[in-house]
Protein backbone atom coordinates (compact mmCIF):
# COMPACT_ATOMS: atom_id res chain seq x y z
CA UNK A 1 0.00 0.00 0.00
CA UNK A 2 1.46 3.36 -1.11
CA UNK A 3 1.69 6.11 1.45
CA UNK A 4 -0.96 8.54 -0.43
CA UNK A 5 -3.51 5.49 0.24
CA UNK A 6 -2.27 4.72 4.16
CA UNK A 7 -2.88 8.05 4.45
CA UNK A 8 -6.33 8.45 3.35
CA UNK A 9 -6.75 4.75 5.21
CA UNK A 10 -5.44 5.92 8.50
CA UNK A 11 -5.23 9.71 8.65
CA UNK A 12 -2.14 10.16 10.08
CA UNK A 13 -0.02 13.20 9.14
CA UNK A 14 3.06 11.04 9.09
CA UNK A 15 2.19 8.94 6.39
CA UNK A 16 1.03 11.62 4.43
CA UNK A 17 4.07 14.29 4.55
CA UNK A 18 6.58 14.27 2.08
CA UNK A 19 9.88 13.01 3.39
CA UNK A 20 12.89 15.28 2.43
CA UNK A 21 16.68 14.42 1.74
CA UNK A 22 19.64 16.45 2.80
CA UNK A 23 21.97 16.27 -0.41
CA UNK A 24 24.78 18.83 -1.42
CA UNK A 25 25.56 18.81 -4.90
CA UNK A 26 29.64 19.92 -5.31
CA UNK A 27 30.36 19.77 -9.09
CA UNK A 28 30.55 21.50 -11.34
CA UNK A 29 31.92 24.30 -9.57
CA UNK A 30 31.71 27.18 -9.92
CA UNK A 31 28.00 27.48 -11.56
CA UNK A 32 24.98 29.49 -11.47
CA UNK A 33 21.60 26.66 -11.04
CA UNK A 34 18.80 27.56 -12.10
CA UNK A 35 16.07 25.27 -10.48
CA UNK A 36 13.32 25.34 -13.15
CA UNK A 37 9.69 25.78 -12.11
CA UNK A 38 7.24 22.23 -11.70
CA UNK A 39 3.46 22.81 -12.03
CA UNK A 40 2.96 23.82 -8.58
CA UNK A 41 6.84 24.68 -7.63
CA UNK A 42 8.70 28.08 -8.26
CA UNK A 43 12.01 28.22 -9.64
CA UNK A 44 14.85 28.92 -7.50
CA UNK A 45 18.12 29.84 -8.45
CA UNK A 46 21.66 29.19 -6.50
CA UNK A 47 25.06 28.94 -7.34
CA UNK A 48 27.21 25.37 -6.62
CA UNK A 49 28.19 24.22 -4.26
CA UNK A 50 24.76 24.07 -2.99
CA UNK A 51 22.87 22.22 -0.37
CA UNK A 52 19.04 21.78 -0.05
CA UNK A 53 16.13 19.56 1.32
CA UNK A 54 15.23 17.73 -1.26
CA UNK A 55 11.45 15.77 -1.73
CA UNK A 56 12.66 12.43 -2.09
CA UNK A 57 10.28 10.88 -5.11
CA UNK A 58 12.11 8.50 -7.23
CA UNK A 59 16.17 8.16 -8.52
CA UNK A 60 14.52 7.38 -12.00
CA UNK A 61 15.82 10.17 -14.09
CA UNK A 62 12.34 11.66 -15.76
CA UNK A 63 11.12 11.82 -12.42
CA UNK A 64 14.19 14.44 -11.28
CA UNK A 65 14.09 17.81 -10.37
CA UNK A 66 15.24 20.13 -13.66
CA UNK A 67 18.72 21.98 -12.91
CA UNK A 68 20.18 24.25 -16.03
CA UNK A 69 24.32 24.71 -14.84
CA UNK A 70 25.22 27.77 -16.02
CA UNK A 71 28.78 27.83 -16.70
CA UNK A 72 30.76 30.83 -17.52
CA UNK A 73 33.65 31.34 -19.66
CA UNK A 74 36.87 30.84 -17.51
CA UNK A 75 34.89 27.41 -15.36
CA UNK A 76 33.65 26.09 -19.50
CA UNK A 77 36.97 26.36 -20.62
CA UNK A 78 38.49 24.78 -17.41
CA UNK A 79 36.24 21.73 -18.01
CA UNK A 80 37.44 21.60 -22.16
CA UNK A 81 34.66 23.96 -23.60
CA UNK A 82 35.26 26.81 -25.58
CA UNK A 83 32.80 29.47 -24.39
CA UNK A 84 30.26 29.21 -21.88
CA UNK A 85 27.84 26.37 -21.59
CA UNK A 86 24.79 25.36 -20.10
CA UNK A 87 24.44 21.82 -18.69
CA UNK A 88 20.70 20.41 -18.66
CA UNK A 89 20.94 18.81 -15.15
CA UNK A 90 18.06 16.48 -13.13
CA UNK A 91 18.51 15.13 -9.78
CA UNK A 92 16.75 12.58 -8.80
CA UNK A 93 16.22 11.87 -4.99
CA UNK A 94 14.43 8.53 -4.13
CA UNK A 95 13.57 7.31 -0.88
CA UNK A 96 15.86 7.15 2.22
CA UNK A 97 17.37 3.42 3.41
CA UNK A 98 15.95 2.75 6.92
CA UNK A 99 19.15 3.58 8.25
CA UNK A 100 20.22 6.77 10.21
CA UNK A 101 20.21 10.17 6.88
CA UNK A 102 23.14 11.21 6.03
CA UNK A 103 23.64 14.21 3.96
CA UNK A 104 24.44 13.13 0.11
CA UNK A 105 26.71 14.10 -2.17
CA UNK A 106 26.60 14.24 -5.48
CA UNK A 107 29.37 15.41 -8.01
CA UNK A 108 29.93 15.02 -11.55
CA UNK A 109 33.79 13.50 -11.59
CA UNK A 110 35.91 16.34 -13.91
CA UNK A 111 37.04 13.70 -16.18
CA UNK A 112 33.43 13.03 -17.07
CA UNK A 113 32.40 16.68 -17.55
CA UNK A 114 35.21 17.38 -19.82
CA UNK A 115 34.37 14.49 -21.97
CA UNK A 116 30.13 15.65 -21.76
CA UNK A 117 31.91 19.30 -23.56
CA UNK A 118 34.07 18.33 -25.56
CA UNK A 119 31.54 15.89 -27.39
CA UNK A 120 32.60 12.70 -26.61
CA UNK A 121 29.85 11.37 -24.53
CA UNK A 122 26.33 12.53 -24.73
CA UNK A 123 25.17 12.33 -20.96
CA UNK A 124 27.22 12.09 -17.83
CA UNK A 125 26.05 10.95 -14.47
CA UNK A 126 27.18 10.19 -10.95
CA UNK A 127 24.67 8.71 -8.26
CA UNK A 128 25.07 7.58 -4.36
CA UNK A 129 24.23 3.99 -3.42
CA UNK A 130 23.84 3.27 0.16
CA UNK A 131 25.77 -0.21 0.62
CA UNK A 132 24.73 -0.54 4.38
CA UNK A 133 21.33 -2.17 2.94
CA UNK A 134 20.82 -5.38 1.54
CA UNK A 135 20.51 -5.27 -1.58
CA UNK A 136 22.19 -1.95 -2.05
CA UNK A 137 19.85 0.82 -2.54
CA UNK A 138 19.84 4.01 -4.92
CA UNK A 139 19.12 7.24 -3.37
CA UNK A 140 20.01 10.01 -5.38
CA UNK A 141 21.56 10.24 -8.79
CA UNK A 142 22.53 13.42 -11.22
CA UNK A 143 22.39 13.67 -14.64
CA UNK A 144 23.70 15.97 -16.85
CA UNK A 145 23.80 16.63 -20.85
CA UNK A 146 24.21 19.29 -23.16
CA UNK A 147 20.62 19.16 -24.31
CA UNK A 148 17.13 19.60 -23.35
CA UNK A 149 15.86 16.52 -21.63
CA UNK B 1 99.73 41.54 -30.16
CA UNK B 2 96.71 41.68 -32.84
CA UNK B 3 96.19 37.88 -32.42
CA UNK B 4 96.66 37.85 -28.68
CA UNK B 5 93.91 40.93 -28.19
CA UNK B 6 91.62 39.06 -30.26
CA UNK B 7 91.53 35.76 -28.67
CA UNK B 8 90.92 37.77 -25.20
CA UNK B 9 88.00 39.50 -26.59
CA UNK B 10 86.37 35.75 -28.14
CA UNK B 11 87.34 34.37 -24.27
CA UNK B 12 85.49 37.04 -22.68
CA UNK B 13 82.61 37.19 -24.97
CA UNK B 14 81.55 33.54 -25.59
CA UNK B 15 80.53 32.95 -21.72
CA UNK B 16 78.23 36.56 -22.02
CA UNK B 17 76.87 35.21 -25.49
CA UNK B 18 75.44 31.70 -24.01
CA UNK B 19 74.41 33.54 -21.06
CA UNK B 20 71.46 34.93 -22.84
CA UNK B 21 69.49 31.32 -24.28
CA UNK B 22 67.52 29.55 -21.93
CA UNK B 23 68.68 26.64 -20.31
CA UNK B 24 67.66 23.27 -22.32
CA UNK B 25 64.33 21.36 -20.95
CA UNK B 26 66.44 18.74 -19.67
CA UNK B 27 69.26 20.42 -17.96
CA UNK B 28 69.44 18.96 -14.45
CA UNK B 29 68.81 21.31 -11.56
CA UNK B 30 71.18 21.69 -9.02
CA UNK B 31 69.71 22.13 -5.39
CA UNK B 32 69.82 25.79 -4.21
CA UNK B 33 72.97 26.12 -1.71
CA UNK B 34 72.64 28.51 0.96
CA UNK B 35 75.83 30.29 2.07
CA UNK B 36 77.46 28.90 4.81
CA UNK B 37 76.38 30.02 8.00
CA UNK B 38 72.67 30.92 6.85
CA UNK B 39 69.35 28.74 6.95
CA UNK B 40 68.33 27.35 3.93
CA UNK B 41 65.42 28.95 2.18
CA UNK B 42 62.37 26.12 1.60
CA UNK B 43 60.43 26.99 -2.04
CA UNK B 44 56.86 28.47 -0.74
CA UNK B 45 54.17 26.26 -1.42
CA UNK B 46 51.74 27.67 -4.00
CA UNK B 47 48.29 29.17 -1.63
CA UNK B 48 45.55 26.40 -1.07
CA UNK B 49 42.54 27.97 -2.25
CA UNK B 50 39.99 28.51 0.03
CA UNK B 51 37.20 25.75 -0.14
CA UNK B 52 33.92 27.36 -2.28
CA UNK B 53 30.94 28.60 -0.14
CA UNK B 54 28.68 26.37 -0.07
CA UNK B 55 25.12 28.03 -0.95
CA UNK B 56 22.07 26.66 1.33
CA UNK B 57 18.76 26.38 0.09
CA UNK B 58 16.39 27.46 2.74
CA UNK B 59 12.93 25.31 3.34
CA UNK B 60 12.53 22.70 1.28
CA UNK B 61 12.93 21.78 -2.64
CA UNK B 62 9.78 19.74 -3.28
CA UNK B 63 9.48 17.84 -6.63
CA UNK B 64 8.04 19.29 -9.90
CA UNK B 65 6.21 16.66 -10.51
CA UNK B 66 2.83 16.79 -11.34
CA UNK B 67 0.52 15.01 -8.68
CA UNK B 68 -0.72 12.24 -11.09
CA UNK B 69 2.45 11.55 -12.67
CA UNK B 70 3.92 10.64 -8.82
CA UNK B 71 0.72 10.25 -6.98
CA UNK B 72 -1.14 7.02 -7.22
CA UNK B 73 -3.41 7.85 -4.34
CA UNK B 74 -7.08 6.53 -3.95
CA UNK B 75 -9.60 8.75 -5.97
CA UNK B 76 -13.36 10.10 -5.17
CA UNK B 77 -15.65 11.31 -8.30
CA UNK B 78 -18.77 12.07 -9.06
CA UNK B 79 -20.81 13.08 -11.92
CA UNK B 80 -23.55 12.35 -14.59
CA UNK B 81 -24.17 8.69 -17.05
CA UNK B 82 -26.72 8.27 -19.01
CA UNK B 83 -28.25 5.19 -20.24
CA UNK B 84 -30.19 3.45 -22.59
CA UNK B 85 -30.88 -0.09 -22.47
CA UNK B 86 -32.60 -2.11 -25.28
CA UNK B 87 -33.40 -5.64 -25.46
CA UNK B 88 -34.21 -8.40 -28.51
CA UNK B 89 -37.74 -7.80 -28.18
CA UNK B 90 -37.54 -3.88 -27.61
CA UNK B 91 -39.08 -3.92 -24.35
CA UNK B 92 -36.33 -1.82 -22.58
CA UNK B 93 -36.41 1.09 -24.78
CA UNK B 94 -37.46 2.85 -22.21
CA UNK B 95 -35.16 1.96 -19.55
CA UNK B 96 -32.95 4.99 -20.01
CA UNK B 97 -32.20 7.59 -18.63
CA UNK B 98 -29.12 9.88 -16.65
CA UNK B 99 -28.59 9.46 -13.31
CA UNK B 100 -25.96 10.26 -10.57
CA UNK B 101 -22.48 7.87 -10.71
CA UNK B 102 -20.01 7.71 -7.51
CA UNK B 103 -17.12 6.25 -7.94
CA UNK B 104 -14.42 5.37 -5.75
CA UNK B 105 -10.73 4.25 -7.25
CA UNK B 106 -8.77 2.90 -4.36
CA UNK B 107 -6.18 1.33 -6.02
CA UNK B 108 -4.35 3.26 -9.11
CA UNK B 109 -1.12 2.24 -11.11
CA UNK B 110 0.91 3.93 -13.61
CA UNK B 111 -1.12 2.45 -16.75
CA UNK B 112 -4.65 1.52 -14.86
CA UNK B 113 -6.87 0.74 -12.03
CA UNK B 114 -9.16 -0.83 -10.13
CA UNK B 115 -12.07 0.90 -9.58
CA UNK B 116 -16.03 0.57 -8.13
CA UNK B 117 -18.80 2.75 -9.00
CA UNK B 118 -22.77 2.97 -7.80
CA UNK B 119 -25.43 4.69 -10.50
CA UNK B 120 -28.14 5.97 -8.99
CA UNK B 121 -31.12 6.99 -10.94
CA UNK B 122 -31.59 7.26 -14.51
CA UNK B 123 -32.72 3.55 -16.10
CA UNK B 124 -33.23 1.97 -12.33
CA UNK B 125 -33.13 2.91 -8.65
CA UNK B 126 -29.92 1.78 -7.87
CA UNK B 127 -26.66 -0.20 -10.31
CA UNK B 128 -23.52 -1.05 -9.29
CA UNK B 129 -20.32 -1.96 -11.03
CA UNK B 130 -16.58 -2.67 -10.64
CA UNK B 131 -13.77 -3.48 -12.72
CA UNK B 132 -10.28 -2.55 -14.17
CA UNK B 133 -8.65 0.21 -16.55
CA UNK B 134 -5.90 -0.06 -18.03
CA UNK B 135 -4.57 2.41 -21.02
CA UNK B 136 -1.99 5.27 -21.26
CA UNK B 137 0.03 6.92 -18.57
CA UNK B 138 -0.46 10.13 -17.71
CA UNK B 139 1.03 12.55 -20.38
CA UNK B 140 1.98 15.98 -19.56
CA UNK B 141 0.41 18.38 -21.92
CA UNK B 142 2.80 21.31 -23.04
CA UNK B 143 5.96 21.97 -21.16
CA UNK B 144 7.23 20.12 -18.46
CA UNK B 145 5.53 22.49 -16.07
CA UNK B 146 2.35 22.45 -17.13
CA UNK B 147 -0.21 21.75 -14.81
CA UNK B 148 -2.33 19.44 -16.98
CA UNK B 149 -2.40 15.87 -17.66
CA UNK B 150 -4.44 13.48 -19.28
CA UNK B 151 -4.56 9.63 -20.11
CA UNK B 152 -6.79 7.96 -22.14
CA UNK B 153 -8.13 4.65 -20.89
CA UNK B 154 -10.42 1.35 -21.59
CA UNK B 155 -11.96 0.13 -18.75
CA UNK B 156 -13.52 -3.55 -18.13
CA UNK B 157 -16.08 -3.99 -16.08
CA UNK B 158 -18.95 -6.31 -14.27
CA UNK B 159 -22.03 -4.64 -13.82
CA UNK B 160 -25.40 -4.97 -11.80
CA UNK B 161 -28.18 -2.62 -12.91
CA UNK B 162 -31.58 -2.52 -11.96
CA UNK B 163 -33.87 -1.54 -14.36
CA UNK B 164 -37.42 0.63 -14.01
CA UNK B 165 -40.04 0.12 -16.84
CA UNK B 166 -43.78 1.86 -17.06
CA UNK B 167 -46.61 -0.39 -17.91
CA UNK B 168 -46.52 -0.35 -21.79
CA UNK B 169 -50.41 0.06 -21.59
CA UNK B 170 -50.89 2.35 -18.49
CA UNK B 171 -47.46 4.08 -18.46
CA UNK B 172 -48.41 4.96 -15.16
CA UNK B 173 -47.09 1.74 -13.02
CA UNK B 174 -43.65 0.84 -13.06
CA UNK B 175 -41.96 -2.41 -13.02
CA UNK B 176 -38.76 -3.69 -11.89
CA UNK B 177 -36.09 -6.06 -13.26
CA UNK B 178 -32.69 -6.34 -13.27
CA UNK B 179 -29.38 -6.19 -15.97
CA UNK B 180 -26.34 -9.00 -15.37
CA UNK B 181 -22.98 -8.19 -17.71
CA UNK B 182 -20.09 -6.58 -18.57
CA UNK B 183 -19.55 -3.33 -19.62
CA UNK B 184 -16.48 -2.32 -21.69
CA UNK B 185 -15.99 1.70 -22.13
CA UNK B 186 -13.42 4.22 -22.92
CA UNK B 187 -12.37 7.05 -20.90
CA UNK B 188 -10.12 10.82 -21.59
CA UNK B 189 -8.75 12.01 -18.31
CA UNK B 190 -7.50 15.24 -17.44
CA UNK B 191 -5.85 15.57 -14.75
CA UNK B 192 -5.15 19.15 -13.29
CA UNK B 193 -2.76 19.77 -10.38
CA UNK B 194 -3.59 21.77 -7.35
CA UNK B 195 -0.90 20.87 -5.18
CA UNK B 196 2.07 18.92 -4.65
CA UNK B 197 -0.15 15.36 -4.41
CA UNK B 198 -3.62 16.72 -4.75
CA UNK B 199 -5.38 16.69 -8.44
CA UNK B 200 -8.41 17.34 -9.44
CA UNK B 201 -9.90 15.12 -12.51
CA UNK B 202 -11.94 15.39 -15.10
CA UNK B 203 -13.15 12.16 -16.88
CA UNK B 204 -15.45 11.36 -19.78
CA UNK B 205 -16.30 8.08 -20.82
CA UNK B 206 -18.19 6.05 -22.80
CA UNK B 207 -19.19 2.76 -23.63
CA UNK B 208 -21.70 -0.10 -23.73
CA UNK B 209 -23.18 -2.65 -21.27
CA UNK B 210 -24.11 -6.34 -22.65
CA UNK B 211 -25.68 -9.01 -20.90
CA UNK B 212 -28.89 -10.45 -19.93
CA UNK B 213 -31.96 -9.21 -18.01
CA UNK B 214 -35.20 -11.85 -16.41
CA UNK B 215 -37.19 -9.37 -18.22
CA UNK B 216 -40.03 -7.37 -16.49
CA UNK B 217 -43.90 -9.14 -16.03
CA UNK B 218 -46.63 -7.49 -15.24
CA UNK B 219 -50.66 -8.12 -15.43
CA UNK B 220 -51.39 -7.26 -18.90
CA UNK B 221 -55.62 -7.12 -18.82
CA UNK B 222 -56.29 -5.22 -21.98
CA UNK B 223 -58.22 -8.48 -23.13
CA UNK B 224 -57.91 -11.38 -20.72
CA UNK B 225 -56.20 -10.53 -17.60
CA UNK B 226 -52.55 -12.36 -17.60
CA UNK B 227 -49.16 -12.07 -16.52
CA UNK B 228 -46.43 -11.47 -19.67
CA UNK B 229 -42.92 -11.40 -19.46
CA UNK B 230 -41.17 -8.99 -21.62
CA UNK B 231 -37.72 -8.04 -21.98
CA UNK B 232 -36.45 -11.37 -21.21
CA UNK B 233 -32.90 -12.33 -21.94
CA UNK B 234 -30.35 -10.40 -24.07
CA UNK B 235 -29.92 -6.66 -23.30
CA UNK B 236 -27.27 -4.25 -23.96
CA UNK B 237 -26.76 -0.40 -23.36
CA UNK B 238 -24.64 2.61 -24.18
CA UNK B 239 -24.01 4.76 -21.97
CA UNK B 240 -21.91 8.17 -21.94
CA UNK B 241 -20.94 10.06 -18.56
CA UNK B 242 -18.70 13.17 -16.98
CA UNK B 243 -17.38 12.84 -13.57
CA UNK B 244 -15.13 15.07 -11.52
CA UNK B 245 -13.20 14.17 -8.59
CA UNK B 246 -9.88 14.64 -6.41
CA UNK B 247 -7.14 11.93 -6.23
CA UNK B 248 -4.51 12.33 -3.30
Amino acid sequence: MRASQFCLVISTWAACAPTYVTVQVDAPVPAHVIIEEGAVTPSFETDTPFRGNFEAVSTRTRDGIRLLFELDQATARRYGAEDKVTLYGRLAVGQPTSLPREELHVAIPEDKLRALLRGELEQVWTFVIDHRVTPPKEVARLVLQLEEF
Amino acid sequence: MRALAALTLALVALPAAYADEPPPDDAPTLPFLSPPGEPSVEPEEPPVPAPPKVSVIPGVVDSPLHARLRSHGPALFAGVECHEFTTSDGYLDAAAGCGLLVELVPFDFRFGDIHAAMLVGGPGPIGARAGVSFGSPFVLLGSQSSSVAFALRAHLEGVIQTLSQHDPTTLDTSYQSQFTGLGVGATFAASIAVTRLLSIEVQLDSGAYLGTSPGFTYHDCSAACTDVTSGEGFAYSTYFGALVGARL
